[in-house]
Order: C-alpha cells, then sequence, then structure tokens
C-alpha cells in the first residue's frame, strides 16, 4: 500500500506513544510494583509495534517486539523491575526516538538496533519461563476497560444494560497449526452466528492474513451463554483452548490489580478530557491569515462610520467589532498548546545527565498544562534545555558536597510554567549553588566584560545579567554539559527573539532561579502609533514605559550624543525622524513628544513629531526578501490600507 | 517543439519579459511606505490584499536610472520561491509564447542591463525582449551583502 500519505500521522503518533512511554517509565521507576503502568506502556509499545510494521520499517518494529516481550514479562510478574531493566528500557525507547526523526528527516529507519535488542534479550534472560505461555490473556488484564475506546464502551453499557451478555474470547490454536488465518475465519463464523464481534485483536484484516501468533482475542455481544459459546468455538479442529471472560461496565475505574493492591483511578483515555481532531496546522494558519484580514477591514469599516457618523453603521460597527474580539479568542486559542509537549522530554534527560554528572537531581514539574502560542512552543525547547543543564552543571552540587553542607543528597530543580495577565512565565528553580557574585565578577574582568573599577558599583543583579553577555561561562572545569561556548547569551537572544525576557534570582547556597516571561500571543499586539513628517510608525506597547514632553533645554550632548536624564539615570536620546532620514522640516516648539522605551532593564527616549494614540495591530512579516530589516520588527496594516512599520526596541538599546 | 510563456512588461523604453509561471499579478500603484535606511532601489513596501510586497525599482537595481511613478506605473508582482516581490513597470503589455530554441545568449548589455541579470533575449516583430534571470536579480549581491552585515 502507499504509506507515504499516512507519514505524518505514523510520525505524530509515534512520538505521542513514545512520549507516553518515556513518562510512565518515569512513573514506573518510582512504583517499580505497579503493573497499571506497565499495561500502559505496553499498550504504546503495542501500537508502535503494528504501526512501524504496517509503514515498512522493520528495525523500529524488531526493537518494538523485543520491547514488548519484556513489558510482557514484567507485566505478568515473571521479572521484577529493577536498574538494568529500567536502562535497557530507557534506552530502547530513546534509539525508537532517533528513529522516529530519523524517518522524520528522510533517512528511514537506520539500521537495526542490534546491540539494544541484545541488551533487552538479556535482561530478560534470567526471567522465569513463562508458565502460562499459551494460557490465554492473563486475569488482571480481563475487564480492563481502558483495551476499549469511548465509542466501544457506549456499545457495550448499551448491549449490557439491554440483557445482552458481553464476552471477551480468547482463542488459542494449536502450536502445529498451519491453516491460521481459516482456523479464524471460521471461529468468527460460528461467532457471528450467535452475535455480533464489535471488536478483534489483531483486526480482521490481520487475521485474514494469518498475521498473528496463535492467539487472536474479540469481543462479541449475544444473548447465548458462555458456555454454549465455548464448546461451539471448540468444534473448530486444531483449537488448542478457548478462554472467555465477561466484560462489564465499571465507571470510570478499572478492576483493582490484584498484584500490587493498589490502582491508580486512570481514565479509558488518558491523553484528553473531552473530543478532539487533529487539524492541520497550516489549516490553522490560513485561517489566522483570513481572521487578520478581516481585523484589518474591521478597522476600515470603524473608520468609515466615524466618518459617516450614521447610527445604524455605528451600530453595526460595534457589534462587527464585538464578534471580532470573540473570534480572535476563539482563533487564539485554536493556536494554543500545552507547554507539556515541551516539558514532556525533561524527565529523561534530567535523568540521564544526572547519570553522567553523578549528581541526584530530582526534577518536579509544575502546570504542564499551561497554554502557549504554537509558534513559541516550537522555539523555547532549546533555551529551556539550556537553562536546565545549567542548573544541573553549575547549580546542583555533588552529593557529597551537599551532604557536607546539610543539604539532602539529592537535589531538586522545580520547573514551573503559568499565566498571569497577558504573559506566560516559566520558571527554573534550583536549591543548588546559588551564584557566587565574586566567582562572576572575576570572570567579567578576566574576559574583559567589564573593568575592575566596576566591582562595587554593580547591583547583584547586574552582577547576574553578566551572565547572559556573550563571552561568559562560570563552570570551572568546561564540561560536556554545558559551558561549551555557547552559553547564556543564546539563550538570551532566542527569548528576546521572542519578545520575552529573562530575570535571575539568586541566594549563595539556597539556590537560584531562572524566570521566562514571554507574551501570550506574538500575531497581534497592543501598539502606540506615532508621526513623522506624513510618515506613521507603530511603537509595541510592551516595549513602552511611558510617553513624555520633553523640553529641548533637558537635552544634553556627551561625546556628541544627546541624552535626557530619566529618573536616575543618564538615557540616549534619538530623534526618530533623524534616525530614520524622514524628509521634511521638524516642528518648532519648547517641547518634544517623547517615547520612552525599554527593552530588558535598559532604556532610550525616542523623539517623535506627534503622538497619534494606541491600537490592536497584526503583526506582518516583511517577508523573505527583505529578511530582518535593522530598527523594525515588522509591519502592519493601517485602517486605510496604508502600511506602517513596527519600530523593533531592541535596536535602539544597546 | 519547446515553448515558454512571458509576461511581457515596459520599463525605461526597454520590453522586459518573466517567466508567466514567476508571475502573481499586475497591479495598481498604491501608497508605498518608505523603508528607513535600506538600499536605494528598494522604494518600500506595500500591501496588496493583506500580503506585505517589498516594491523594487529595477532600473535602480541594474544601476541605469531611476523609475518615474505616475499614473500610469504599475506593478509587476512576482514570486520566487518563498519571496514575493513587486517591480515598479511602465506598463504590462500581454502575454507571449516564445519558442525556446529563438532565444539567444545575451550580450555582455543590453539596453544598459548586465547580462548576469538575463536569461537571453528574444526577437519579436516589434524589437527585442529582455527574458530576466530573477533569480540572480532577486538574490545576487543584495542578498550576499544582508549575509555580510549578519556576519559582521
Amino acid at each position: 500500500m502507499d504509506t507515504n500519505q499516512y507519514l505524518d500521522l505514523f510520525l505524530d503518533e509515534s512520538r505521542e506513544h513514545l512520549q507516553n512511554m518515556n513518562a510512565k517509565l518515569l512513573e514506573l521507576e518510582n512504583n517499580p510494583g505497579d503493573t497499571a503502568i506497565v499495561n500502559e506502556i505496553f499498550r504504546s509499545a503495542h501500537t508502535l509495534k503494528g504501526m512501524s510494521a504496517t509503514m515498512g520499517y522493520e528495525s523500529m518494529a524488531d526493537l518494538t517486539h523485543k520491547l514488548e516481550n519484556v513489558l510482557d514479562a514484567i507485566r505478568h510478574g515473571e521479572r521484577a523491575v529493577n536498574e538494568a531493566i529500567m536502562d535497557a528500557l530507557f534506552a530502547s525507547v530513546e534509539r525508537l526516538e532517533s528513529m522516529t526523526e530519523a524517518i522524520a528527516n528522510g533517512a528511514g529507519d537506520t539500521k537495526p538496533a542490534e546491540d539494544l535488542i541484545e541488551l533487552l534479550l538479556k535482561v530478560s534472560e534470567s526471567s522465569v519461563q513463562r508458565s502460562e505461555a499459551q494460557s490465554g490473556p492473563n486475569p488482571e488484564e480481563q475487564n480492563d476497560m481502558s483495551d476499549y475506546n469511548t465509542y466501544e464502551m457506549n456499545v457495550i453499557g448499551e448491549s449490557l444494560s439491554q440483557g445482552y451478555s458481553v464476552f471477551k474470547i480468547a482463542v488459542t490454536l494449536s502450536e502445529s497449526c498451519l491453516l491460521k488465518a481459516a482456523r479464524a475465519y471460521m471461529v468468527y463464523q460460528i461467532a457471528e452466528q450467535s452475535g455480533d464481534i464489535i471488536k478483534s485483536e489483531p483486526s480482521i484484516e490481520k487475521l485474514e492474513e494469518g498475521a498473528f501468533d496463535t492467539q487472536f482475542v474479540f469481543t462479541l455481544i449475544t444473548k447465548e451463554p458462555l458456555d454454549d459459546i465455548k464448546e461451539k468455538i471448540l468444534k473448530v479442529s486444531e483449537i488448542d483452548r478457548v478462554d472467555i471472560e465477561p466484560v462489564t461496565v465499571k465507571k470510570d475505574s478499572k478492576p483493582e490489580d490484584e498484584k500490587s493492591g493498589k490502582a491508580p483511578i486512570r481514565k479509558a483515555n488518558a491523553h484528553s478530557s473531552g473530543q478532539s481532531i487533529r487539524v492541520n496546522l497550516k489549516r490553522i494558519d490560513t485561517l489566522m491569515n483570513l481572521f487578520e484580514e478581516l481585523v484589518i477591514e474591521k478597522g476600515r469599516l470603524e473608520g468609515l462610520a466615524k466618518q459617516f457618523k450614521d447610527a445604524e453603521l455605528t451600530d453595526i460597527t460595534e457589534d462587527i467589532a464585538r464578534t471580532t474580539q470573540a473570534l480572535q479568542d476563539v482563533i487564539l486559542n485554536l493556536r494554543m498548546v500545552p507547554i507539556e509537549q515541551v516539558f514532556n522530554r525533561f524527565p529523561t534527560m534530567v535523568r540521564n545527565v544526572s547519570k553522567e554528572l553523578n549528581k541526584r537531581i530530582r526534577l518536579n514539574m509544575e502546570g504542564k498544562e499551561t497554554e502557549l502560542d504554537r509558534t513559541v512552543i516550537d522555539e523555547i525547547g532549546d533555551p529551556l534545555v539550556h537553562l536546565l543543564r545549567n542548573s544541573m552543571d553549575h547549580g546542583i552540587e555533588t552529593p557529597e558536597k551537599r551532604k557536607k553542607l546539610g543539604k539532602p543528597e539529592e537535589g531538586t530543580i522545580d520547573l514551573k510554567a503559568y499565566h498571569s495577565g497577558n504573559h506566560v512565565y516559566i520558571e527554573i528553580k534550583d536549591d543548588g549553588a546559588g551564584i557566587n557574585r565574586e566567582k562572576v565578577l572575576n570572570k567579567a574582568i578576566k574576559n574583559g566584560l567589564i573593568n575592575e573599577s566596576d566591582r562595587e558599583h554593580l547591583s547583584d543583579q547586574e552582577v547576574y545579567q553578566l551572565l547572559f553577555r556573550t563571552g561568559f561561562s562560570t563552570a570551572d572545569v568546561i564540561s560536556d554539559i554545558s559551558g561549551r561556548g555557547v552559553g547564556l547569551d543564546v539563550v538570551k537572544s532566542k527569548i528576546e527573539s521572542l519578545s520575552g525576557e529573562v530575570f535571575v534570582e539568586s541566594e549563595e547556597n539556597k539556590g537560584t532561579t531562572f524566570t521566562i516571561r514571554l507574551p501570550l500571543t506574538l500575531s497581534i499586539i497592543t501598539a502606540l502609533f506615532v508621526q513623522m513628517g506624513d510618515e506613521h510608525y507603530a511603537i509595541p506597547l510592551a516595549n513602552i514605559l511611558e510617553t513624555a514632553m520633553v523640553k529641548e533645554d533637558d537635552i544634553m550632548n556627551v561625546h556628541e550624543k544627546e541624552v535626557l536624564a530619566f529618573r536616575d539615570s543618564v538615557i540616549p536620546f534619538i530623534r526618530l525622524a533623524d534616525a530614520f532620514a524622514v524628509p521634511g522640516e521638524r516642528p518648532s516648539g519648547k517641547f518634544i513628544p517623547t517615547v520612552i522605551i525599554r527593552h530588558g532593564s535598559k532604556h532610550a527616549a525616542l523623539a517623535v513629531d506627534r503622538l497619534i494614540g494606541q491600537s490592536e495591530i497584526v503583526i506582518k512579516p516583511l517577508g523573505r526578501y527583505l529578511g530582518d530589516v535593522e530598527g523594525f520588527s515588522g509591519a502592519t496594516i493601517l485602517g486605510d490600507g496604508r502600511v506602517a512599520l513596527i519600530i523593533d526596541a531592541q535596536a535602539f538599546i544597546h | 517543439m519547446a515553448e515558454k510563456k512571458v509576461i511581457i512588461f515596459t520599463l525605461g523604453g526597454e520590453k522586459y519579459g518573466v517567466d508567466v509561471e514567476q508571475v502573481l499579478s499586475i497591479e495598481k500603484m498604491t501608497t508605498l511606505t518608505r523603508i528607513p535606511n535600506t538600499e536605494n532601489f528598494i522604494k518600500g513596501i506595500i500591501n496588496i490584499r493583506g500580503v506585505i510586497y517589498p516594491v523594487i525599482d529595477l532600473l535602480e537595481r541594474f544601476q541605469i536610472g531611476t523609475s518615474i511613478i505616475n499614473e500610469e506605473t504599475r506593478l509587476c508582482l512576482v514570486q520566487l520561491d518563498e519571496m514575493k516581490v513587486a517591480f515598479i513597470v511602465d506598463g504590462a503589455e500581454d502575454v507571449a509564447t516564445i519558442d525556446m530554441e529563438k532565444i539567444e545568449q545575451a550580450p555582455h548589455l543590453v539596453g544598459g542591463v548586465h547580462a548576469e541579470y538575463i536569461n537571453g533575449i528574444a526577437k519579436l516583430e516589434t524589437g527585442i525582449l529582455i527574458l530576466l534571470n530573477l533569480e540572480r536579480v532577486l538574490r545576487d549581491d543584495h542578498i550576499e551583502k544582508i549575509k555580510q552585515i549578519e556576519g559582521a
């Protein structure tokens, strides 16, 4: 079959399953006895195996198959979870992830993972021979409603309430059976005479191809008693045994796990509450583009309404404005993705890195459900990885050192995401060594970032900000983890490119907290319009501290550059009309309309001819041809169809 | 016999041809927004149905003059890969089908335009047609300059 059209779906689902497996493996590590978790991992592995085999990725299918075997042994209690097994499982999932990415990059599923297959075999080798290998499904899984999807559960519930019985029937063919497909077909014929088959594992298509081992399981809705059905099926030759279990519906819970004695309540669809559909991102982008058009057209209509002062026109314009606002909320919501996607890969990473560093680190994550714009989600992963690695490497001390300091040997990193106002905050907090002011200062002086004379008067905040300067690394020993030259300066510029900011707080021996602040959405913002000559420009409100009327006499000259005393400091005074070479004369007057902008902790004053007013604007990219234009972050379309450039505050603050 | 369809436009007295596949549309000139501190040949940006296009003066691009913008001025919107730009043209005439075999190698200069920006010339009944090489016109040194600035 032509599998290409399914490739995207395959990749999406594989990533989802692998992420789930990773998360569940971490859970399992903390609760080694919980077979419910193993079951869940097993199911993901099973699906993955099926999918990769269908798509023709043999190496991937092979590895998942072996993985499945080990998991199977664990869930049947034949193998206890230990560190060697966990390592092998983690390593396998990691390899599967890289195989998936290789497929995504068009490289195919590379070479077979023989090393891992061997490892998996080794860890499962000492396991007891499966005593009940052919004995049909383990009783533990019998009534496991999470095997059924919502639709199937509804059907089962409905049938039961109408007096039907629902049986889960496991048929095992004898080892010597040659015509497996034919036998399966005969069993299904018989079953369908007695009732309706609602689910089959493997699928009927697979059964017809004979693509199964010796066992298949199906769910039958019937009015006939259990024993009659069993007897009928056993009449088909070459059948080893038939196990039938009645299926009952229990709300939101699954039967007590007999082995561990505790089974957390799990919803059948652990991934999402409510129904959802998968939509291609391109379609959402198209929707967004159309909506942006609408916002612009709305602006035009508002302009006309003002001009004509017609009551009816004003009325309808206001209605449209309200509906547009509501629509905007909905559409922006569509683009929002929980940060979970990014967070999910961190536990494994922290686990691996702490092993590498011989440190003991626990990662607590909070606010995984916090939603961010899709564009931000795609970009925020790398900076977060970098900050986490920084905390693990430079923050958390070795267990020995921590013990000496009277701290718990295990270090803690809290990763927290939350909304506040129009922003999303992500915090990375460690309980490590904190930032050593003297060490940072020494390093900065040595690297020529500051002068010896700066040592005393720099505030702690200013010292911490030095960490983000290009060419800075505090690690005494350059390790493999961070301090590879690309430092926190990269993190800072990445976050600033997302219109965000990074803050640092630290206390020696108590720990360090990095806080990232990001705007909720990127494409629609509020901006102040200013005018120079005939030209209009927009300045994002997020970058504006205040507006002021500056007296010409208050402007001073320092090193042939104009500056302005503002609060306790001296800030650059930039006449935008000159900076942009705007044609025409400047209006004369004692006071100059000025916008004080900020970027990070720095400020600058931008002098304009006239302040116009603020308005919601849609940011449009300047396009590939122009690329990045110095001084501007994009453009926006005005109500009359003209274009105004959006001023990039960063360009005026160095 | 291989044929090629081109859009013909006039500019500074010459006729230019661009592959019909690369032309998005011909538009009337509307209000330009100047971009401070950019190359002279980038006259500004313009909004066409919600998309922002940089407007390029080919005469300045080729360093053979400056286009005069008036009532008759049109914009020829072209697209090359992901790049969308608008060329200032004096007028767009029509579509012509050109026999590929009759396309001749451009001499060193045609109407002042360097051969490097030209794919070839075709002889029409009404004169010669300069077939533009968009790849060179749009990428070439302009892009290189930006790269240098970024790298610096």
